[in-house]
């Protein structure tokens, strides 16, 4: 029964999203915690009285939004007309898009949520150096318990951000989540990608044209969404994401290290060490107030494109020299997937500001 | 010069607006008091939605008829957890003056009709 108590309250706190965000914000949360009462009290009635409840609500739903939103907007045509739009002399309110805007003006975010978003990278760095350190120099010939507890501890580590990604979107992505939601999306594009391409390196499936193109699509239409939703919170939000894209990416680039042609997973047994920058980076810019992000930020660059640099090298001297990939596309990329975020961030700025006051 | 009830409300209320107004015209309440007092006032035929609850009351407060109070921090767990201050809601004096303009011009209605159904010309 608290089950499904928690999903109709959680389902209902989602709907207060579609609501005007000054409605929002005055009331949202006293709807929420009437509505819990309200559930609750028809539940201990039984299922009927908690399914008409439930009906109600969705049906009153739509002409509730219509009028409010068509209040809002005739609000926000009055507010324009009188030039108070953009001067900033109304008063800010209470709603999440004012949230968004102070989440932006905030100097520094709490300890806690700084920690939690800085753990990706180095919880996928130390899946990787375990993994190496116990499968061993060698693993074409490393025996099969090695190989296998080796590889289980890189997918453990996998699992564990994927989980973490899904319990930040589970509490509708907190300020920590960004960082996971950006590393399991990233890592989930990559597993899906090398199982493609084993899968038809060993000639068991061949992809059609329309299916990859539907997944690229699909992966794309995804980083899209994520990216805009975080700059709309604001650019610490955005960044967030972005370290989480880039720093999986840069940490999986450098595990090809370990693999053929280059074969030395002693040096991808460093992921951990780098992880931990990453981490510490992460950390940085999401406590630091003016100069820190900045700095985190491109000392995060540099160092993915430090270790590009490194694999593409080690790729270029190992005996299938001449085979590596475009190092300079790849740098871009990265450093592209690290400023997208904190830039469409401060792009959207203005434009929450000023619907922030409707 | 104070506002005269037939100035407040010109045109009918709707239901859901006089019976929340009615709700609060013997005591202060917060949301979920007035969502059982008004389903209770109706003998369960009007039962509100928490959003045309609020819609009512955020329309309400803008015209002034009532007023938020601040209660404390609620004494149910959920809100304890998160402590919340519980807000009520009170008539004010233009809310009072509405509802009694509406309560007086349902009565004349209903004059109207019980003397018709009756055979009487008013």
């Amino acid at each position: 029964m608290k089950t499904v108590l928690r999903l109709a309250v959680w389902l209902y706190g989602g709907s207060l999203r579609f609501y005007p965000p000054s409605f929002r914000a005055e009331f949202g949360q006293e709807m929420l915690l009437v509505f819990a009462q309200a559930a609750a009290h028809s539940l201990l009635r039984g299922a009927l009285p908690f399914l008409a409840l439930c009906l109600r609500e969705v049906l009153s739903f739509p002409a509730i939004l219509l009028s409010l939103w068509q209040e809002s907007a005739s609000h926000f045509i009055r507010e324009s007309d009188q030039g108070r739009l953009f001067n900033g002399s109304s008063e800010p309110g209470r709603g999440w898009m004012s949230q968004s805007v102070e989440l932006d003006r905030k100097a520094a975010w709490s300890r806690r949520s700084a920690l939690l978003a800085a753990l990706p990278p180095l919880v996928f760095g130390l899946g990787l150096s375990l993994a190496w350190g116990v499968i061993g120099p060698h693993w074409v010939v490393a025996p099969p318990g090695r190989l296998m507890a080796g590889v289980s501890l890189g997918f453990l580590a996998a699992l564990v951000i994927a989980g973490g990604a899904l319990f930040a979107l589970l509490r509708r992505l907190p300020d920590w989540g960004y960082t996971w939601v950006g590393a399991a999306l990233l890592g989930g594009m990559l597993f899906l990608q090398v199982f493609a391409e084993e899968w038809v390196e060993q000639g068991l499936y061949h992809i059609p044209p329309f299916v990859d193109a539907l997944v690229n699509s699909a992966v794309l239409l995804s980083f899209l969404t994520f990216l805009g939703w975080a700059a709309w919170r604001g650019w610490r939000q955005a960044g967030l994401l972005s370290f989480g894209l880039a720093t999986t990416l840069a940490l999986a680039f450098f595990h090809g290290l370990a693999v053929p042609p280059i074969n030395r997973p002693d040096l991808a047994t460093l992921a951990a060490g780098l992880g931990l920058a990453f981490s510490l980076l992460i950390y940085g810019y999401a406590r630091g107030s003016t100069w820190l992000p900045v700095v985190a930020l491109f000392v995060a660059g540099a160092l993915s494109l430090g270790m590009v640099w490194v694999t593409g090298k080690l790729w270029a001297n190992s005996a299938a020299g001449g085979a590596a990939p475009s190092l300079a596309a790849f740098g871009i990329f990265v450093a592209g997937l690290l400023l997208a975020g904190p830039l469409l961030g401060l792009l959207s700025r203005p434009l929450r500001r000023a619907l922030h006051r409707i | 010069m104070s506002p005269s009830p037939q100035s407040i409300s010109d045109s009918p209320l709707t239901e859901a607006t006089f019976l929340i107004l009615l709700s609060l015209a013997q005591q202060p309440r917060h949301g979920y008091a007035i969502l059982k007092d008004v389903a209770s006032l109706s003998d369960g035929r009007v039962t509100l939605s928490t959003g045309t609850l609020y819609g009512v009351i955020h329309r309400l407060l803008q015209q002034g008829w009532i007023a938020r109070l601040e209660e404390g921090i609620q004494e149910d767990q959920t809100a304890a957890e998160t402590g919340r201050l519980r807000k009520s809601y009170t008539l004010t004096r233009l809310g009072r003056l509405a509802l009694q303009a509406e309560a007086a011009r349902i009565q004349s209605l209903a004059e109207a009709a019980r003397l018709r159904t009756a055979g009487v010309e008013p």
